[in-house]
Protein backbone atom coordinates (compact mmCIF):
# COMPACT_ATOMS: atom_id res chain seq x y z
CA UNK A 1 0.00 0.00 0.00
CA UNK A 2 1.45 3.31 -1.05
CA UNK A 3 -0.32 6.31 0.06
CA UNK A 4 0.93 9.49 -2.05
CA UNK A 5 -0.19 12.60 -2.94
CA UNK A 6 -0.72 13.69 -7.04
CA UNK A 7 -2.33 16.11 -9.58
CA UNK A 8 -1.77 19.58 -10.00
CA UNK A 9 -0.04 21.52 -6.86
CA UNK A 10 -3.08 23.71 -6.47
CA UNK A 11 -5.04 20.72 -6.08
CA UNK A 12 -3.53 17.92 -4.84
CA UNK A 13 -5.49 14.43 -4.54
CA UNK A 14 -4.84 12.07 -2.11
CA UNK A 15 -4.51 8.55 -3.48
CA UNK A 16 -3.36 5.23 -2.05
CA UNK A 17 -2.18 2.69 -4.82
CA UNK A 18 -2.19 -1.02 -4.02
CA UNK A 19 0.28 -2.65 -6.08
CA UNK A 20 -0.03 -6.41 -7.04
CA UNK A 21 0.82 -8.84 -4.01
CA UNK A 22 1.94 -11.48 -6.60
CA UNK A 23 4.73 -12.23 -8.41
CA UNK A 24 2.98 -12.57 -11.94
CA UNK A 25 0.21 -9.42 -11.59
CA UNK A 26 -2.55 -9.49 -14.21
CA UNK A 27 -2.43 -6.93 -16.72
CA UNK A 28 -5.44 -4.89 -14.86
CA UNK A 29 -6.05 -2.10 -12.54
CA UNK A 30 -8.88 -1.51 -10.64
CA UNK A 31 -10.07 2.62 -9.81
CA UNK A 32 -12.10 2.64 -6.88
CA UNK A 33 -14.07 5.70 -7.06
CA UNK A 34 -15.85 7.14 -3.98
CA UNK A 35 -19.40 7.96 -3.10
CA UNK A 36 -20.31 11.38 -1.70
CA UNK A 37 -20.38 12.77 2.10
CA UNK A 38 -21.13 10.08 4.83
CA UNK A 39 -21.36 7.32 2.40
CA UNK A 40 -17.53 8.22 1.36
CA UNK A 41 -16.54 7.42 5.76
CA UNK A 42 -18.84 4.29 5.57
CA UNK A 43 -16.56 3.61 2.00
CA UNK A 44 -13.46 3.77 3.77
CA UNK A 45 -13.21 0.67 5.23
CA UNK A 46 -14.90 -1.25 2.21
CA UNK A 47 -12.90 0.08 -0.32
CA UNK A 48 -9.35 -0.75 1.86
CA UNK A 49 -10.57 -4.05 2.57
CA UNK A 50 -11.30 -4.45 -1.83
CA UNK A 51 -8.66 -3.25 -2.58
CA UNK A 52 -6.40 -5.12 -0.30
CA UNK A 53 -7.93 -8.77 -1.38
CA UNK A 54 -7.62 -7.57 -5.15
CA UNK A 55 -3.81 -6.84 -4.94
CA UNK A 56 -3.60 -10.26 -3.56
CA UNK A 57 -5.16 -11.24 -6.59
CA UNK A 58 -2.73 -9.66 -8.71
CA UNK A 59 -4.51 -6.37 -9.43
CA UNK A 60 -3.24 -3.15 -8.98
CA UNK A 61 -5.69 -1.02 -7.19
CA UNK A 62 -5.98 3.05 -7.02
CA UNK A 63 -8.22 4.48 -4.67
CA UNK A 64 -8.39 8.03 -3.90
CA UNK A 65 -10.34 11.30 -2.63
CA UNK A 66 -11.75 14.04 -4.24
CA UNK A 67 -10.58 17.54 -4.20
CA UNK A 68 -12.37 18.75 -0.97
CA UNK A 69 -12.81 15.50 0.25
CA UNK A 70 -10.92 12.74 2.78
CA UNK A 71 -7.48 14.02 2.96
CA UNK A 72 -7.03 15.53 -0.52
CA UNK A 73 -6.69 19.44 -0.92
CA UNK A 74 -9.29 21.74 -0.11
CA UNK A 75 -12.96 21.63 1.58
CA UNK A 76 -16.33 20.55 0.22
CA UNK A 77 -17.57 24.00 -0.71
CA UNK A 78 -14.55 24.54 -3.12
CA UNK A 79 -15.61 21.15 -4.96
CA UNK A 80 -17.93 20.88 -7.55
CA UNK A 81 -19.61 17.76 -9.87
CA UNK A 82 -17.73 18.68 -12.99
CA UNK A 83 -14.52 19.20 -11.11
CA UNK A 84 -15.09 15.83 -9.33
CA UNK A 85 -15.16 14.04 -13.24
CA UNK A 86 -11.59 15.46 -13.57
CA UNK A 87 -10.13 14.08 -10.81
CA UNK A 88 -11.50 10.75 -11.66
CA UNK A 89 -9.79 11.27 -15.00
CA UNK A 90 -6.54 12.24 -13.54
CA UNK A 91 -6.78 9.51 -11.24
CA UNK A 92 -7.51 6.98 -14.20
CA UNK A 93 -4.31 8.63 -15.76
CA UNK A 94 -2.42 8.07 -12.40
CA UNK A 95 -3.23 4.55 -12.36
CA UNK A 96 -2.08 3.89 -15.81
CA UNK A 97 0.92 5.58 -15.33
CA UNK A 98 1.45 3.35 -11.82
CA UNK A 99 0.91 -0.06 -12.97
CA UNK A 100 1.67 0.15 -16.64
CA UNK A 101 -1.88 -1.61 -17.11
CA UNK A 102 -3.20 -1.34 -20.57
CA UNK A 103 -7.22 -2.84 -19.08
CA UNK A 104 -8.68 -0.90 -16.51
CA UNK A 105 -12.07 -1.13 -14.70
CA UNK A 106 -13.95 1.33 -12.35
CA UNK A 107 -16.04 0.07 -9.51
CA UNK A 108 -18.14 3.21 -8.44
CA UNK A 109 -20.35 3.29 -5.37
CA UNK A 110 -23.42 5.17 -5.25
CA UNK A 111 -22.42 8.60 -6.32
CA UNK A 112 -19.61 7.59 -6.99
CA UNK A 113 -20.85 4.78 -9.92
CA UNK A 114 -22.73 7.62 -11.28
CA UNK A 115 -19.85 9.48 -11.47
CA UNK A 116 -17.71 7.13 -13.14
CA UNK A 117 -20.62 6.91 -15.53
CA UNK A 118 -20.46 10.65 -16.16
CA UNK A 119 -16.59 10.16 -16.28
CA UNK A 120 -16.34 7.93 -18.96
CA UNK A 121 -17.84 9.39 -21.33
CA UNK A 122 -14.96 12.00 -21.79
CA UNK A 123 -11.75 9.10 -21.98
CA UNK A 124 -10.33 8.95 -25.27
CA UNK A 125 -10.72 4.56 -24.76
CA UNK A 126 -13.13 2.52 -23.30
CA UNK A 127 -12.66 1.02 -20.04
CA UNK A 128 -12.78 -2.40 -20.01
CA UNK A 129 -15.15 -3.04 -17.53
CA UNK A 130 -17.20 -0.42 -15.34
CA UNK A 131 -18.90 -1.86 -12.01
CA UNK A 132 -21.63 0.11 -10.50
CA UNK A 133 -22.65 -0.23 -7.36
CA UNK A 134 -26.16 0.95 -6.24
CA UNK A 135 -25.68 3.88 -8.38
CA UNK A 136 -27.31 7.30 -7.72
CA UNK A 137 -30.29 6.89 -10.77
CA UNK A 138 -32.23 9.83 -9.71
CA UNK A 139 -30.71 12.75 -8.59
CA UNK A 140 -33.59 14.94 -7.13
CA UNK A 141 -34.47 11.28 -5.13
CA UNK A 142 -30.71 11.60 -3.76
CA UNK A 143 -31.07 15.27 -2.83
CA UNK A 144 -34.48 13.80 -0.98
CA UNK A 145 -32.70 10.86 0.65
CA UNK A 146 -29.96 13.15 1.92
CA UNK A 147 -31.76 15.89 3.35
CA UNK A 148 -34.23 13.16 5.88
CA UNK A 149 -31.42 11.19 6.66
CA UNK A 150 -30.06 14.69 8.14
CA UNK A 151 -32.95 15.58 9.75
CA UNK A 152 -33.84 11.85 11.12
CA UNK A 153 -30.24 11.84 12.28
CA UNK A 154 -30.23 15.19 14.01
CA UNK A 155 -33.86 14.38 15.89
CA UNK A 156 -32.04 11.42 16.94
CA UNK A 157 -29.12 13.33 18.05
CA UNK A 158 -30.07 16.18 19.81
CA UNK A 159 -33.76 16.68 21.97
CA UNK A 160 -35.55 19.34 20.69
CA UNK A 161 -33.52 19.56 16.77
CA UNK A 162 -35.57 21.61 14.59
CA UNK A 163 -34.22 22.29 10.81
CA UNK A 164 -33.03 25.46 10.38
CA UNK A 165 -32.76 27.02 6.98
CA UNK A 166 -28.90 26.51 7.03
CA UNK A 167 -30.02 22.57 7.07
CA UNK A 168 -31.01 23.05 3.29
CA UNK A 169 -27.22 23.36 2.23
CA UNK A 170 -25.42 20.61 4.53
CA UNK A 171 -26.04 16.64 4.62
CA UNK A 172 -25.12 14.83 7.52
CA UNK A 173 -22.02 17.16 8.18
CA UNK A 174 -21.17 17.84 4.37
CA UNK A 175 -21.68 20.99 2.70
CA UNK A 176 -24.31 21.04 -0.09
CA UNK A 177 -23.81 24.28 -1.95
CA UNK A 178 -26.09 25.21 -4.68
CA UNK A 179 -24.00 24.79 -7.80
CA UNK A 180 -23.45 21.13 -6.35
CA UNK A 181 -27.24 20.58 -5.76
CA UNK A 182 -28.15 21.57 -9.13
CA UNK A 183 -26.03 19.47 -10.70
CA UNK A 184 -26.98 16.38 -8.59
CA UNK A 185 -31.22 17.39 -9.28
CA UNK A 186 -29.95 17.14 -12.63
CA UNK A 187 -28.51 13.48 -12.97
CA UNK A 188 -30.81 11.22 -14.46
CA UNK A 189 -28.99 8.26 -15.14
CA UNK A 190 -31.65 6.25 -17.00
CA UNK A 191 -31.65 9.28 -19.67
CA UNK A 192 -28.03 8.77 -20.34
CA UNK A 193 -25.66 7.76 -22.81
CA UNK A 194 -24.23 4.26 -22.22
CA UNK A 195 -20.90 4.34 -20.57
CA UNK A 196 -17.78 3.94 -22.66
CA UNK A 197 -17.17 0.66 -21.37
CA UNK A 198 -17.02 -2.57 -22.83
CA UNK A 199 -18.71 -4.04 -20.17
CA UNK A 200 -20.74 -2.66 -17.91
CA UNK A 201 -22.14 -4.60 -14.16
CA UNK A 202 -24.49 -2.98 -11.90
CA UNK A 203 -24.47 -4.64 -8.69
CA UNK A 204 -28.02 -3.49 -7.05
CA UNK A 205 -28.47 -4.33 -3.06
CA UNK A 206 -31.10 -1.95 -2.41
CA UNK A 207 -34.14 -0.61 -3.82
CA UNK A 208 -33.74 3.14 -4.95
CA UNK A 209 -35.94 5.75 -7.10
CA UNK A 210 -35.48 5.40 -10.37
CA UNK A 211 -33.93 1.65 -10.55
CA UNK A 212 -36.34 -0.26 -12.70
CA UNK A 213 -36.05 2.39 -15.20
CA UNK A 214 -32.29 2.43 -15.26
CA UNK A 215 -32.62 -1.53 -15.39
CA UNK A 216 -34.76 -0.92 -18.89
CA UNK A 217 -31.99 1.32 -19.41
CA UNK A 218 -28.67 -0.51 -19.00
CA UNK A 219 -30.96 -3.36 -20.74
CA UNK A 220 -30.42 -1.58 -24.03
CA UNK A 221 -27.31 -0.30 -23.72
CA UNK A 222 -24.80 -2.47 -26.29
CA UNK A 223 -22.57 -4.67 -25.22
CA UNK A 224 -21.95 -6.97 -22.36
CA UNK A 225 -24.01 -5.47 -19.64
CA UNK A 226 -25.24 -7.38 -16.56
CA UNK A 227 -27.66 -6.95 -13.78
CA UNK A 228 -26.80 -8.50 -9.83
CA UNK A 229 -29.21 -8.02 -7.36
CA UNK A 230 -28.20 -8.90 -4.44
CA UNK A 231 -29.54 -8.16 -0.56
CA UNK A 232 -27.41 -6.26 1.48
CA UNK A 233 -28.48 -4.52 4.28
CA UNK A 234 -25.90 -1.41 3.70
CA UNK A 235 -26.07 1.70 6.18
CA UNK A 236 -25.98 4.01 2.86
CA UNK A 237 -26.24 7.46 4.32
CA UNK A 238 -25.90 6.29 8.20
CA UNK A 239 -24.02 8.92 10.39
CA UNK A 240 -23.62 6.20 13.00
CA UNK A 241 -19.78 5.72 13.99
CA UNK A 242 -19.97 1.62 13.87
CA UNK A 243 -21.69 1.16 10.88
CA UNK A 244 -17.85 2.00 9.15
CA UNK A 245 -16.92 -0.82 10.34
CA UNK A 246 -18.81 -3.02 8.69
CA UNK A 247 -18.01 -4.40 5.61
CA UNK A 248 -20.54 -6.66 3.12
CA UNK A 249 -18.27 -9.37 1.84
CA UNK A 250 -20.98 -11.09 0.26
CA UNK A 251 -20.62 -8.28 -2.39
CA UNK A 252 -17.26 -7.87 -2.16
CA UNK A 253 -16.86 -11.05 -3.03
CA UNK A 254 -19.54 -11.01 -5.98
CA UNK A 255 -17.82 -8.00 -7.12
CA UNK A 256 -13.88 -9.55 -6.66
CA UNK A 257 -15.19 -12.36 -8.89
CA UNK A 258 -17.10 -10.26 -11.70
CA UNK A 259 -13.74 -8.39 -11.75
CA UNK A 260 -11.72 -11.61 -12.05
CA UNK A 261 -13.84 -12.90 -14.85
CA UNK A 262 -12.97 -9.83 -17.01
CA UNK A 263 -10.24 -10.46 -19.74
CA UNK B 1 -0.72 24.87 3.81
CA UNK B 2 0.34 21.53 1.86
CA UNK B 3 0.08 18.39 3.51
CA UNK B 4 2.55 15.71 3.84
CA UNK B 5 2.19 11.79 4.75
CA UNK B 6 2.80 10.04 7.29
CA UNK B 7 4.35 6.97 7.90
CA UNK B 8 5.94 5.67 11.29
CA UNK B 9 5.87 3.16 13.76
CA UNK B 10 6.60 -0.47 13.74
CA UNK B 11 7.67 -1.09 9.99
CA UNK B 12 6.47 1.82 8.83
CA UNK B 13 2.89 0.46 9.25
CA UNK B 14 0.89 3.33 10.89
CA UNK B 15 -0.54 5.94 8.31
CA UNK B 16 -1.34 10.08 8.66
CA UNK B 17 -1.09 13.41 7.21
CA UNK B 18 0.52 16.16 8.55
CA UNK B 19 -0.09 19.61 8.10
CA UNK B 20 2.34 22.22 8.20
CA UNK B 21 1.45 25.51 10.78
CA UNK B 22 0.44 28.42 8.56
CA UNK B 23 3.91 29.86 8.53
CA UNK B 24 2.77 33.82 9.36
CA UNK B 25 1.74 32.15 12.53
CA UNK B 26 4.33 29.56 12.92
CA UNK B 27 6.94 29.62 16.07
CA UNK B 28 8.96 27.36 16.87
CA UNK B 29 7.95 26.76 20.65
CA UNK B 30 4.54 26.23 19.45
CA UNK B 31 3.46 22.41 20.44
CA UNK B 32 2.00 20.30 17.57
CA UNK B 33 -1.60 18.84 17.83
CA UNK B 34 -1.91 14.97 17.19
CA UNK B 35 -5.65 13.52 16.21
CA UNK B 36 -6.05 10.21 16.91
CA UNK B 37 -9.05 8.64 15.88
CA UNK B 38 -12.68 9.36 17.08
CA UNK B 39 -13.99 5.76 17.84
CA UNK B 40 -13.65 3.49 14.96
CA UNK B 41 -13.44 6.11 11.85
CA UNK B 42 -10.72 6.38 10.09
CA UNK B 43 -8.40 9.35 10.50
CA UNK B 44 -10.46 11.64 8.68
CA UNK B 45 -13.03 11.79 11.37
CA UNK B 46 -16.90 11.84 11.16
CA UNK B 47 -18.10 13.22 8.47
CA UNK B 48 -14.26 14.64 7.67
CA UNK B 49 -14.43 16.58 11.41
CA UNK B 50 -10.86 15.80 12.06
CA UNK B 51 -9.61 17.33 8.99
CA UNK B 52 -10.94 20.01 9.31
CA UNK B 53 -9.68 20.68 13.05
CA UNK B 54 -6.12 19.83 12.01
CA UNK B 55 -6.65 22.63 9.27
CA UNK B 56 -8.29 25.06 11.26
CA UNK B 57 -5.42 24.93 14.28
CA UNK B 58 -2.93 24.58 11.92
CA UNK B 59 -4.40 28.09 9.96
CA UNK B 60 -3.88 29.55 13.32
CA UNK B 61 0.04 27.85 13.73
CA UNK B 62 -0.29 24.71 15.15
CA UNK B 63 1.30 22.08 13.14
CA UNK B 64 -1.00 19.42 12.84
CA UNK B 65 -1.13 15.08 12.36
CA UNK B 66 -4.27 13.29 12.24
CA UNK B 67 -3.15 9.58 12.37
CA UNK B 68 -5.03 6.20 12.30
CA UNK B 69 -4.46 4.06 15.43
CA UNK B 70 -3.19 0.58 14.63
CA UNK B 71 -5.57 -1.30 13.36
CA UNK B 72 -8.22 1.19 12.10
CA UNK B 73 -7.97 3.41 8.62
CA UNK B 74 -5.04 2.37 6.75
CA UNK B 75 -2.89 1.73 9.77
CA UNK B 76 -2.17 -1.95 10.09
CA UNK B 77 -2.89 -3.73 14.03
CA UNK B 78 -0.36 -4.67 16.25
CA UNK B 79 0.23 -7.85 17.62
CA UNK B 80 -0.43 -9.24 20.91
CA UNK B 81 -1.61 -6.24 22.70
CA UNK B 82 -4.82 -4.70 23.63
CA UNK B 83 -6.32 -1.68 21.70
CA UNK B 84 -5.82 0.61 24.75
CA UNK B 85 -2.24 -0.31 24.97
CA UNK B 86 -1.46 -0.45 21.22
CA UNK B 87 -3.40 3.37 21.02
CA UNK B 88 -0.82 4.88 23.96
CA UNK B 89 1.94 3.21 22.15
CA UNK B 90 0.63 4.73 18.34
CA UNK B 91 0.37 8.01 19.92
CA UNK B 92 4.08 7.85 21.43
CA UNK B 93 5.10 6.55 18.19
CA UNK B 94 3.48 9.29 16.43
CA UNK B 95 5.16 12.05 18.52
CA UNK B 96 8.64 10.28 18.36
CA UNK B 97 8.21 10.37 14.55
CA UNK B 98 7.14 14.00 14.87
CA UNK B 99 10.34 14.83 17.16
CA UNK B 100 12.47 13.14 14.45
CA UNK B 101 11.45 14.81 11.33
CA UNK B 102 9.76 18.38 12.46
CA UNK B 103 11.87 19.16 16.05
CA UNK B 104 8.51 19.26 18.16
CA UNK B 105 9.29 18.84 21.40
CA UNK B 106 5.46 19.36 23.20
CA UNK B 107 2.17 18.49 22.04
CA UNK B 108 -1.55 18.69 22.23
CA UNK B 109 -4.14 15.99 21.87
CA UNK B 110 -6.86 16.05 20.54
CA UNK B 111 -10.00 13.62 20.70
CA UNK B 112 -13.20 12.53 20.68
CA UNK B 113 -15.25 10.01 22.48
CA UNK B 114 -12.90 7.28 22.58
CA UNK B 115 -10.16 9.52 20.99
CA UNK B 116 -10.57 11.72 24.54
CA UNK B 117 -9.92 8.28 26.40
CA UNK B 118 -6.91 7.23 24.79
CA UNK B 119 -5.81 10.80 24.97
CA UNK B 120 -6.00 10.69 28.82
CA UNK B 121 -3.81 7.37 28.65
CA UNK B 122 -1.51 8.82 26.67
CA UNK B 123 -1.26 12.10 28.72
CA UNK B 124 -0.42 9.88 31.76
CA UNK B 125 2.31 8.10 30.12
CA UNK B 126 4.54 10.36 28.23
CA UNK B 127 5.35 13.71 29.52
CA UNK B 128 5.83 15.47 26.46
CA UNK B 129 2.05 16.11 26.05
CA UNK B 130 1.56 19.48 26.90
CA UNK B 131 -1.85 20.02 26.69
CA UNK B 132 -4.99 17.52 25.98
CA UNK B 133 -8.36 18.49 24.35
CA UNK B 134 -11.21 15.91 25.51
CA UNK B 135 -14.76 16.39 23.06
CA UNK B 136 -16.96 14.15 25.19
CA UNK B 137 -15.19 12.79 27.34
CA UNK B 138 -16.12 10.31 30.70
CA UNK B 139 -19.41 12.61 32.22
CA UNK B 140 -20.86 11.84 35.97
CA UNK B 141 -24.15 12.88 36.94
CA UNK B 142 -24.80 15.19 39.68
CA UNK B 143 -28.27 15.35 42.03
CA UNK B 144 -28.22 18.96 40.04
CA UNK B 145 -27.90 16.83 36.72
CA UNK B 146 -30.85 15.32 38.39
CA UNK B 147 -32.86 17.89 38.90
CA UNK B 148 -32.49 19.85 36.00
CA UNK B 149 -33.31 16.45 33.90
CA UNK B 150 -36.22 16.24 36.38
CA UNK B 151 -37.73 19.88 35.59
CA UNK B 152 -36.75 19.88 31.89
CA UNK B 153 -39.55 16.32 32.05
CA UNK B 154 -42.21 17.95 34.23
CA UNK B 155 -42.20 21.38 31.65
CA UNK B 156 -42.88 19.10 28.53
CA UNK B 157 -46.44 17.52 28.28
CA UNK B 158 -45.15 14.58 26.29
CA UNK B 159 -43.39 13.08 29.67
CA UNK B 160 -47.03 13.44 31.55
CA UNK B 161 -48.32 11.49 28.42
CA UNK B 162 -45.37 9.12 29.46
CA UNK B 163 -45.75 8.58 32.35
CA UNK B 164 -49.67 7.76 32.22
CA UNK B 165 -48.50 4.97 29.87
CA UNK B 166 -46.00 3.45 32.42
CA UNK B 167 -48.32 3.30 34.97
CA UNK B 168 -48.24 -0.29 34.50
CA UNK B 169 -45.25 -0.25 36.40
CA UNK B 170 -46.95 0.50 39.47
CA UNK B 171 -48.96 -2.26 38.95
CA UNK B 172 -45.77 -4.31 38.72
CA UNK B 173 -44.69 -3.13 42.34
CA UNK B 174 -48.09 -3.98 43.82
CA UNK B 175 -47.86 -7.26 42.66
CA UNK B 176 -44.13 -7.43 43.91
CA UNK B 177 -42.33 -8.06 40.75
CA UNK B 178 -39.08 -6.61 40.61
CA UNK B 179 -38.97 -4.19 37.78
CA UNK B 180 -36.23 -4.87 35.48
CA UNK B 181 -32.93 -2.50 36.68
CA UNK B 182 -31.98 -0.07 34.05
CA UNK B 183 -28.65 1.81 34.20
CA UNK B 184 -29.49 5.28 34.63
CA UNK B 185 -31.97 4.13 37.58
CA UNK B 186 -28.58 3.34 39.71
CA UNK B 187 -26.97 6.69 38.81
CA UNK B 188 -26.93 9.10 41.66
CA UNK B 189 -23.98 10.92 42.38
CA UNK B 190 -21.48 8.45 43.40
CA UNK B 191 -23.24 5.65 41.71
CA UNK B 192 -21.74 3.24 39.18
CA UNK B 193 -21.17 4.99 36.25
CA UNK B 194 -22.99 4.41 32.67
CA UNK B 195 -21.64 3.32 29.74
CA UNK B 196 -21.93 5.74 26.96
CA UNK B 197 -20.93 5.40 22.98
CA UNK B 198 -19.87 1.98 23.61
CA UNK B 199 -17.55 2.81 26.58
CA UNK B 200 -17.13 1.65 29.71
CA UNK B 201 -16.80 4.39 32.35
CA UNK B 202 -14.16 4.06 35.16
CA UNK B 203 -15.05 5.25 38.39
CA UNK B 204 -15.02 8.88 39.10
CA UNK B 205 -12.26 8.49 41.72
CA UNK B 206 -10.31 6.85 39.37
CA UNK B 207 -10.89 9.61 36.45
CA UNK B 208 -10.50 12.24 38.76
CA UNK B 209 -7.19 10.72 39.94
CA UNK B 210 -6.10 10.30 36.14
CA UNK B 211 -6.60 13.80 35.62
CA UNK B 212 -5.19 15.22 38.64
CA UNK B 213 -1.98 13.22 37.63
CA UNK B 214 -1.76 15.34 34.45
CA UNK B 215 -2.67 18.46 35.74
CA UNK B 216 0.06 17.83 38.46
CA UNK B 217 2.75 17.88 36.21
CA UNK B 218 1.75 20.96 34.24
CA UNK B 219 -0.02 19.92 31.95
CA UNK B 220 -3.40 21.47 30.68
CA UNK B 221 -6.80 20.24 29.51
CA UNK B 222 -9.96 21.06 27.82
CA UNK B 223 -12.87 19.43 28.31
CA UNK B 224 -16.01 20.39 26.03
CA UNK B 225 -19.11 18.29 26.19
CA UNK B 226 -21.87 18.69 23.32
CA UNK B 227 -26.04 18.19 23.87
CA UNK B 228 -25.18 14.13 22.68
CA UNK B 229 -24.05 13.47 26.28
CA UNK B 230 -27.51 15.26 27.45
CA UNK B 231 -28.41 11.75 29.35
CA UNK B 232 -24.81 12.45 31.71
CA UNK B 233 -24.66 15.91 31.47
CA UNK B 234 -26.80 18.94 31.16
CA UNK B 235 -25.32 22.11 32.55
CA UNK B 236 -22.34 23.92 32.47
CA UNK B 237 -21.03 24.03 35.31
CA UNK B 238 -21.48 20.29 36.16
CA UNK B 239 -18.08 19.13 35.93
CA UNK B 240 -17.02 21.73 38.68
CA UNK B 241 -20.01 20.12 40.70
CA UNK B 242 -18.77 16.77 40.00
CA UNK B 243 -15.32 16.69 40.68
CA UNK B 244 -15.48 19.36 43.30
CA UNK B 245 -14.28 16.95 46.18
CA UNK B 246 -10.73 16.50 44.20
CA UNK B 247 -9.57 19.65 44.17
CA UNK B 248 -8.64 19.42 40.91
CA UNK B 249 -7.35 22.84 40.39
CA UNK B 250 -7.16 25.83 37.66
CA UNK B 251 -5.57 23.99 34.64
CA UNK B 252 -8.51 22.18 33.35
CA UNK B 253 -11.09 24.36 31.78
CA UNK B 254 -14.36 23.27 30.21
CA UNK B 255 -17.40 24.32 27.64
CA UNK B 256 -20.81 22.93 27.19
CA UNK B 257 -22.32 22.70 24.11
CA UNK B 258 -25.94 21.67 24.14
CA UNK B 259 -26.97 22.66 20.73
CA UNK B 260 -23.57 20.24 19.60
CA UNK B 261 -24.44 16.69 18.92
CA UNK B 262 -22.04 14.30 19.89
CA UNK B 263 -19.88 14.24 16.02
CA UNK B 264 -20.21 18.01 15.28
CA UNK B 265 -22.48 16.92 12.74
CA UNK B 266 -23.77 20.55 11.78
CA UNK B 267 -21.00 22.70 9.58
CA UNK B 268 -22.00 25.69 11.53
CA UNK B 269 -21.05 23.69 14.76
CA UNK B 270 -17.83 22.30 13.29
CA UNK B 271 -17.21 25.59 12.74
CA UNK B 272 -17.58 26.61 16.32
CA UNK B 273 -15.58 24.11 17.98
CA UNK B 274 -12.54 24.52 15.74
CA UNK B 275 -12.71 28.26 17.32
CA UNK B 276 -13.13 27.23 20.48
CA UNK B 277 -10.04 25.11 20.52
CA UNK B 278 -7.74 27.57 18.51
CA UNK B 279 -9.05 29.94 21.34
CA UNK B 280 -7.88 28.36 23.90
CA UNK B 281 -4.71 26.71 22.63
CA UNK B 282 -3.45 30.70 21.32
CA UNK B 283 -4.60 31.42 25.07
CA UNK B 284 -2.20 28.70 26.46
CA UNK B 285 0.68 29.05 23.81
CA UNK B 286 0.60 32.46 22.34
CA UNK B 287 2.83 32.83 19.45
CA UNK B 288 5.55 35.01 21.13
CA UNK B 289 5.73 32.88 23.91
CA UNK B 290 7.45 29.58 24.65
CA UNK B 291 6.49 28.75 27.76
CA UNK B 292 2.28 28.06 28.57
CA UNK B 293 0.34 30.46 30.25
CA UNK B 294 0.44 29.27 34.01
CA UNK B 295 -3.78 29.82 34.21
CA UNK B 296 -6.42 29.77 31.82
CA UNK B 297 -9.18 30.30 33.73
CA UNK B 298 -10.82 28.98 35.97
CA UNK B 299 -12.23 24.96 36.72
CA UNK B 300 -15.91 24.03 35.22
Amino acid sequence: MRPFFFGRSERLLFGTYHAPAVRSPRPGAVLLCNPFGQDAIYAHRIYATLAAKLSKLGQHVLRFDYYGTGDSAGEVEEGSQAAWLEDILEAHQELLASSGASRVIWVGLRYGATLAVLASQSLPRALASLILWDPVVDGTAYLQELAQAHATFMQQELRGWRPSPAEDCQALGFPLGPDLKRAIAAIDLAALCPPKARQVTVLSTSQKAGLDRFRQAVTGWSGAARWMEMISNSPWNSDEAMNTLLVPMDVLDAMIARIQEIR
Amino acid sequence: MKERIAQFGPGQTLMGIETPGAPNQSHPARPTWVFPNAGVVHRAGPHRLTVKLARRVALAGFPALRFDLSGLGDSRARSATTFEQAAVQDIRDAMDHLEQTTKASRFVLCGLCSGADNSVRAALADPRIAAIALLDPYAYRTIGFHVRRLVRRASNPASWQTLAARMGGVRRRFARQPRPALASDAESDGAPPRPMYGRPFPERSAFAADLRRIVDRGAHIFIVYSGGMDELYNHAGQFKAAFRRYRLGERIRTEFLPACNHTYTEIAQQRRLGDLLVAWAEGLFPAASANPRRQVGPVG
